[in-house]
């Protein structure tokens, strides 16, 4: 047997636990292919429990693990690290529970938030550095870690309940989604559901976008009197929250 | 008059651990991270990781690198190693005798190879392909085994002797590892350490384990055990100088409690050579 034919035959062990599989090893091998399987499966499953603990209280942890394994035995890992695993899951979340909103919204959060704790670092706009700044020449963009959600469900505030020990709000769902910011302050990944104003801001924040141009869409959308007030109060939220990045 | 070499002993630094380390007076030698846990855009743990770097040397152990794969080194994997290794400037940069993934798939496990002749022909081109891009000397750790293929052709020493001899790699010798190989597959631990080729053993990893109904698990959830230190004094007899490191990754403990099995390892050692 080639090296290749071995390592497609662990392969196929691994994906499937299927007892014709483990027949392509020889009978002493059958007890230590089990712990390969068992490593296999389990790592896989803690992987997922560790990314979405508040999706799987949420769900309860029978119905999570259900899905989990579904998932482990449908959909076998292929990058080098684990962290990349629990994408797939949260994207195909919506199959497993086609009649509960919240779930894949729950995930998409925790996805978030766990991309936001390792996300590249970007020093966030301070209220020291706003009077500093020629801001006919600043650009924003996203702070470390920021990612724009759209949230048709109340599933931040579910989030937020299961967080701090309480129980949660019953399930909302609303005809449309209010964008939630997610993003990383002082090392903690964190969110907000983001004003109508702001969201249309943020959306564009993936690039450099120019103060100037940002005072134009208030102004497009306030009138020009109410707009350099509401530029002023979003500044110091922004500066308040580290919630943006002057790009460079 | 040159000093004469000493040994060195290391812990893994891990987050619950990470306050304790931060000022710097830990009473360790080094310490130890696993790579792909730092192999991130950014971030508290890898700012955590180049704070450490000033207080301590900091050995990059990994369990992605693969060396066994038929179907070949994964570049990108080892673009962003060597980004961590430029970085970090390692004491160590090491990985283990295995394959882990194949086109498509990744197990991220330490999946065990045969030690044949196209084996080592194979896991040899990849230890020195990486080397060539990592820019530096790797060490390639024993795994544990739980399985064994009817048509290995030469021992595990052999082959990482061998292995050595054609690259210039160096061996992490994993204590436990012997002990839950040996326990395994029916052989005896004290007499395969004796045949390890310690010319290129440069660390070695202490560590516990757990047990099924049949098999020894390495888990690195437990305590040293006895007969893990016993072959780790013997080991020492014949190693040395080397960087000893406890490895514990789950359940872990105050440190304190690897702050005293590490006491255990240096005072075992002192009745070796280079203690």
């Amino acid at each position: 047997m080639t090296l290749a034919q071995l390592q497609q035959n662990m392969r196929d062990w691994l994906e499937t636990g299927q007892p014709d599989r483990a027949a392509r090893f020889d009978v002493q091998s059958q007890s230590g292919l089990g712990v390969y399987l068992n490593n296999y499966r389990s790592q896989l499953l803690d992987c997922l429990e560790t990314a979405f603990p508040r999706t799987m209280e949420y769900l309860g942890a029978t119905e999570f693990r259900q899905a989990a394994r579904g998932h482990i035995m449908a959909r076998a890992p292929d990058a080098w690290t684990l962290a990349a695993y629990p994408e797939t899951f949260a994207n195909g979340l919506k199959d497993w529970f086609p009649k509960d909103p919240v779930a894949p919204e729950l995930a998409a959060l925790e996805l978030a938030l766990g991309d936001a704790v390792i996300a590249a670092d970007r020093p966030p706009l301070t209220r020291a550095l706003i009077a500093e700044l020629d801001w006919t020449k600043v650009a924003l963009t996203h702070a470390a870690g920021g990612h724009v959600l759209q949230h048709y469900t109340n599933a931040g505030a579910i989030w937020s309940a299961l967080f701090h020990g309480n129980a949660p709000p019953k399930a909302e769902q609303a005809e449309c989604a209010a964008s939630v910011l997610v993003w990383r302050s002082d090392w903690v990944p964190c969110f907000r559901t983001l004003d109508a104003d702001e969201a249309v801001i943020f959306a564009k924040l993936n690039e450099p976008f120019a103060f100037t141009e940002i005072c134009g869409l208030l102004q497009h959308r306030l009138g020009a009197q109410s707009s350099a007030a509401r530029a002023g109060t979003l500044l110091a939220r922004w500066a308040e929250d580290e919630a943006v990045s002057v790009a460079v | 008059m040159q000093d004469r070499p000493k040994n060195r002993f290391g812990l893994g630094l891990r987050e619950p651990h990470y306050a304790a380390f931060r000022d710097g007076t830990a009473d360790v030698d080094f310490v130890e991270v696993i790579s792909e846990n730092f192999m991130v855009p950014g971030g508290k743990a890898l700012a955590t990781l180049h704070d450490e770097r000033g207080h301590y040397p900091v050995a990059l152990h990994g369990v992605s690198m693969s060396v066994g794969s038929a179907d070949g080194l994964d570049m990108d994997y080892l673009s962003r190693l060597r980004a961590l290794v430029d970085s970090i400037d390692p004491l160590f940069l090491s990985d283990h005798l295995c394959w882990t993934r194949m086109s498509g798939f990744s197990s991220h496990d330490l999946l065990p190879l045969p030690y044949t002749a196209e084996v080592l022909e194979l896991v040899a081109r990849h230890v020195s392909l990486a080397q060539d891009v990592l820019g530096r000397q790797i060490l390639l750790e024993n795994p544990s085994a739980y399985i064994d293929f009817p048509d290995t052709e030469m021992s595990e020493w052999v082959f990482l002797e061998e292995l050595c001899v054609r690259t210039g790699c160096g061996l992490l010798l994993d204590v436990n590892n012997v002990y839950v190989s040996a326990r395994n597959l029916g052989s005896d631990a004290v007499a395969h350490i004796a045949d390890a080729p310690f010319h290129y053993v440069q660390q070695i990893h202490l560590a516990g384990h757990s047990k099924n109904e049949k098999l020894l698990i390495d888990t690195h959830d437990q305590p040293v055990c006895d007969a893990v230190w016993d072959l780790f004094e013997a080991a020492m007899r014949r190693a040395g100088p080397v960087a000893v490191m406890v490895e514990r990754d789950d359940n872990i403990p105050a440190l304190e409690v690897l702050m005293a099995e590490l006491d255990t390892a240096r005072s075992r050692a002192m009745q070796t050579t280079f203690g």
